[in-house]
């Protein structure tokens, strides 16, 4: 046999192995081709393992199923309102809108006229019930369960297109966080006669032949395989026939896997993708040299991404000596250059902050010059400078020895600088930033067991994302209460929180704001609470915010426009949250 | 069949027996000696991720514990282990929740034993061969200047000559895709169009694993080849009068071929182990990316399962290897 029929008899037995494998899941056989420029093709955020798991599996309220975030929320499902988290602007879309009590104890949701299932029949009131109660009443692994359980007393549905809700506490943010769906809040409204009867812990949500999984929305699954997930466009969706809004342009929608950051950019360079899982920027900037229609949320470096709301912080453990000692924390505080941390961790492209608010709240909640800004400048947390590590440590009776090392007692401090993998990038300078300050500091392998010991409180000091305010301070504020904190070894209930700070004072302040609305009025009680609560936290300093989060969300415009950006914020650009199905409905042909 | 050749069979499937009761107990043990809960951390993980935002960890943990009786005492679960594994239960995903590994493992195991075997088989004869080739006397200059820069191919991992073709072959020349195992947009159907486009994207995989091996095959089969070139029984092919190509593949490749086949079981286990970060780097939907992103997530029964595969397979190759020997030596049988 000569080497290239040799050749080619390998390289088709990969092809009809490979086809063997995809037969025997791949429900593609009758999918009729379409134009790549008729086509949008996404990828989940977050890596998978090059093919797709639960293929047949579409329960949206399973907790580890995440087709919800994947692509089911811009496809098949919609919400009942969308928040633009940039503006904080509420767009009704399957409800029409929403009042509360003046207790906030009920709250009364309209349904928009005319908005149908996708086999005809009508969304109504029942269905919003249904899958409330449904929701409360199911087992913790239901994703939401327990919020229900906490907040839902029963829920009436007076006539078809309305929805009463009544609380089992003052709930003024209740349809903001569940309803009127802006970031991961994944609560999609089912059909009740298609889930009535089942059970919400297994029922699969995939019958093709009954045209599961069934939404509102205006796409409709026609094949699940691990390679490929294809929706292709509802000429029926109620959206067009209402009157409501246009059908949306792409004709197809695919969601493929990816694996890595790599993969990803070379999709991108070779058009195989429009969108979807976040690049890091030197990938973004290679790659963007390769393919100038690559977009992100700026249109200049290095800071070309987006805020997700979360940032890089350094949590001490409350609980744990000598880390129980604020003038130790601000030491610490004081040693740290965020700038020179986002620039060699970075390349620039996340930003210094002081205290863990979104980039999404600039606009309404921290003007400068305004309550929280002026706490924030106030409060010293951004300054840097030996002067003040020497300071803090004297307060907190630490001197420095023979080695240069700040130690009590003769006792050296250890600072074992842990993070997990995804933001090691910061590891290295903020261990050295430390050593130069006096600190006895080791950068930590990174490994797993962070998640563990975050947990259950096994570290001293950890690096970990705090994500928190999108909408209001109150978000992140509230993760210094102490119903988040736990007694050692007990779990802590929120890992976001896991500083297990307690404080009668704060609490009660919080308390306050939690039963209250929002009000970004510089002169309302809740900003004086917020003010208030601000100082406490950035006098204790339960943790040390860092590094704001910004991912370089990364969009193809070779064959679609009407992405968002920072010149047109029309909606966060993540597509994991709910909300990217504006996006969807907003996208335009390039006329590649 | 003789009594001492089925005493030899006898011992080997002994052998083999002892070195999975071994695997398998060893790949049931490691993950539960590793500190923490690995459902609380998979649900910790996801609730990190932004996946899962409103559960209550312990109170989901203890539903899945139970239900998959990780609460049960270790001895229990090692004998339901073994019972799974009669049943080829592999048990589930937890970061894939209800997943079954078994189906996970079955989908991305024909992408792998495609690639792999087609490359592995293709750098071991087309190495082989340029290996006897290059130490047989006379071999022409093309031979001379190939293979040493096969060889030199062969010091450099998988992984840097994938991202070395990915850049010439995939971003600057674009001749081939540069990830996937096939198009974002194809429909896959059994026709030609398919069968092309699955082939298109198997290239560059293909050809990082299989340049990485070749030389490596060569430099191998050098070595024998000149061993065998003072044999006698070169000396009396040649003078029997047979042709150089007769006295090439029958007197001097078959000899020289036996260390090569032990070392192509021995080297199927660094084969798939050495194509994972391949497989990443191509987005190839294999077990090297299952398993890669299954040990980033903690996904232990995944983990799990994958090496179990693996070291059943390395184990069944040098069984396959031992009963192959005896055919190829008699005096093996001995």
């Amino acid at each position: 046999m000569s080497k290239s029929r040799l050749s080619n008899a390998l390289l088709s037995g990969i092809a009809a192995v490979a086809l063997i494998s995809a037969a025997g899941f791949a429900q593609a056989q009758d999918v009729a081709d379409m134009p790549r420029n008729q086509t949008l093709v996404l990828t989940p955020w977050g890596d998978q393992p090059a093919q797709f798991a639960n293929i047949e599996n579409w329960n949206p309220y399973l907790t580890s199923i995440t087709k919800q975030r994947d692509v089911m929320q811009f496809t098949v499902n919609e919400a009942l309102f969308y928040t633009n988290l940039n503006t904080g602007e509420l767009i009704p879309w399957q409800g029409e809108s929403f009042s509360y009590s003046d207790d906030f104890m009920t709250a009364t949701i309209k349904l928009r006229d005319g908005v149908t299932w996708a086999d005809g029949t009508p969304f109504t009131s029942a269905d919003v019930k249904f899958t409330l109660e449904t929701v409360r009443n199911a087992p913790p692994e239901i994703n939401g369960a327990a919020s229900y359980n906490e907040w839902i007393a029963s829920v009436d549905a007076p006539d078809p297109l309305t929805t009463v809700i009544t609380f089992t506490k003052p709930a003024p943010r209740f349809v903001r966080d569940f309803l009127a769906l802006g970031h991961e809040n994944h609560y999609p409204i089912l059909p009740q006669h298609i889930w009535e009867g089942e059970d919400i812990a297994t029922f699969t949500n995939y019958d093709p032949a009954r045209g599961l999984p069934l939404g509102t929305g205006a796409y409709k699954l026609v094949s699940s395989s691990t390679n490929q997930q294809i929706f292709d466009r509802r000429d029926d969706w109620w959206g067009v026939a209402s009157g409501f809004q246009d059908a949306p342009a792409p004709a197809r929608v695919i969601l493929v896997p990816v694996s890595s950051d790599e993969a990803m950019g070379q999709l991108h360079i070779a058009n195989q993708v429009d969108g979807g899982r976040q690049l890091l920027i030197g990938t973004f900037e290679a790659a963007r040299a390769q393919n100038p229609n690559l977009a992100s949320w700026n249109t200049e470096g290095p800071n070309w991404g987006a805020p997700d709301g979360c940032d890089y912080s350094l949590v001490f453990n409350q609980l744990k000596e000598p880390w129980n000692d604020v003038n130790l924390r601000w030491a610490v505080n004081s040693a740290i250059d965020r700038d020179q941390l986002s620039e060699i961790g970075y390349e620039g492209s996340n930003s210094p902050v002081g205290f863990a608010f979104s980039g999404y709240m600039a606009g309404t909640y921290l003007p400068e010059g305004g309550p929280l800004q002026t706490v924030i400048d106030n409060s010293g947390v951004m300054n840097h400078s030996q002067e003040l590590v020497d300071q803090y440590m004297a307060a907190a009776g630490f001197e420095k020895n023979a080695d240069g090392l700040w130690a009590k007692a003769g006792e050296v401090l250890d600072f074992r600088v842990r993070v997990p993998a995804f933001i090691q990038p910061i590891q290295a300078p903020l261990t050295q930033q430390l050593k130069n300050a006096g600190f006895d500091a080791v950068s930590a392998p990174v490994d797993d067991t962070w998640l563990p010991d975050i947990t259950s409180g096994n570290f001293d000091t950890m690096v970990f994302v705090h994500c928190g305010s999108l909408s209001e301070p109150l978000e992140t504020l509230q993760h210094y209460h102490s119903k988040f904190s736990r007694p050692l070894p007990e779990a802590v209930p929120n890992l976001i929180a896991a500083s297990r700070y307690s404080n009668p004072e704060y609490d009660a302040i919080i308390d306050r704001m939690d039963a209250a609305p929002a009000d970004p009025d510089p002169n309302s009680p809740y900003m004086q609470d917020a003010a208030a609560a601000l100082t406490i936290a950035l006098r204790d300093l339960p943790q040390i915010d860092m590094l704001e989060e910004f991912h370089v969300v990364t969009f193809n415009t070779s064959y679609w426009t009407g992405w968002p950006s920072a010149a047109d914020p029309y909606v966060a650009p993540y597509t994991p949250w709910e909300a990217f199905n504006l996006v969807i409905h907003n996208l335009q042909p390039s006329g590649n | 069949m003789s009594s001492a050749f089925i005493s030899y069979i006898a011992r080997r499937l002994l052998q083999l027996a002892m070195v999975l009761l071994v695997a398998v107990s060893v790949n049931f043990l490691i993950p539960r000696l590793l500190p923490g809960d690995p459902v609380a951390t998979a649900l910790a993980r996801l609730q990190t991720a932004g996946g899962g935002q409103s559960i209550d960890i312990a109170a989901v943990s203890a539903s899945y514990m139970a239900k998959y009786g990780l609460d049960q005492p270790i001895w229990v679960q090692y004998l339901n282990y073994w019972g799974d594994l009669f049943r080829f239960d592999l048990g589930v995903s937890f970061a894939n929740f209800p997943e079954q590994v078994t189906v996970m493992i079955a989908r991305a195991l024909p992408w792998s034993v495609g690639l792999l075997s087609a490359a592995t088989l293709f750098s071991f004869f087309v190495g082989s061969y340029l290996g006897a080739r290059l130490a047989w006397p006379g071999a022409g200059r093309v031979i001379r200047t190939t293979v040493p820069g096969m060889m030199i191919l062969a010091a450099v991992p998988f992984y840097l000559l994938a991202i070395m073709l990915v850049y010439i072959f995939a971003v600057e020349l674009r001749w081939f895709p540069p990830a996937g195992g096939v198009e974002t947009t194809r429909i896959m159907r059994f026709d030609l169009a398919t069968i092309l486009d699955i082939l298109h994207h198997a290239v560059l995989p293909f050809a990082a694993i299989a340049l990485g091996n070749i030389g490596f095959w060569a430099l191998g089969m050098r070595s024998q080849t000149v061993s065998v070139l003072g044999e006698d029984y070169i000396t009396f092919a040649e003078s029997k009068g047979l042709s150089p190509r007769r006295i090439f593949f029958w007197y001097g490749i078959r000899n020289a071929f036996l260390p090569q086949i032990t070392a192509l079981a021995l080297s199927m286990g660094a084969v798939v182990s050495g194509a994972i970060l391949v497989e990443v780097i191509f987005n190839y939907p294999g077990l090297g990316t299952l398993l890669y992103v299954a040990i980033r997530g903690q996904d232990y029964y995944v983990i799990q399962g994958v090496v179990l595969v693996l070291i059943v397979t390395l184990a069944v190759m040098l069984f396959v290897v031992d009963l192959l020997y005896p055919l190829l030596d008699p005096r093996i049988r001995r």
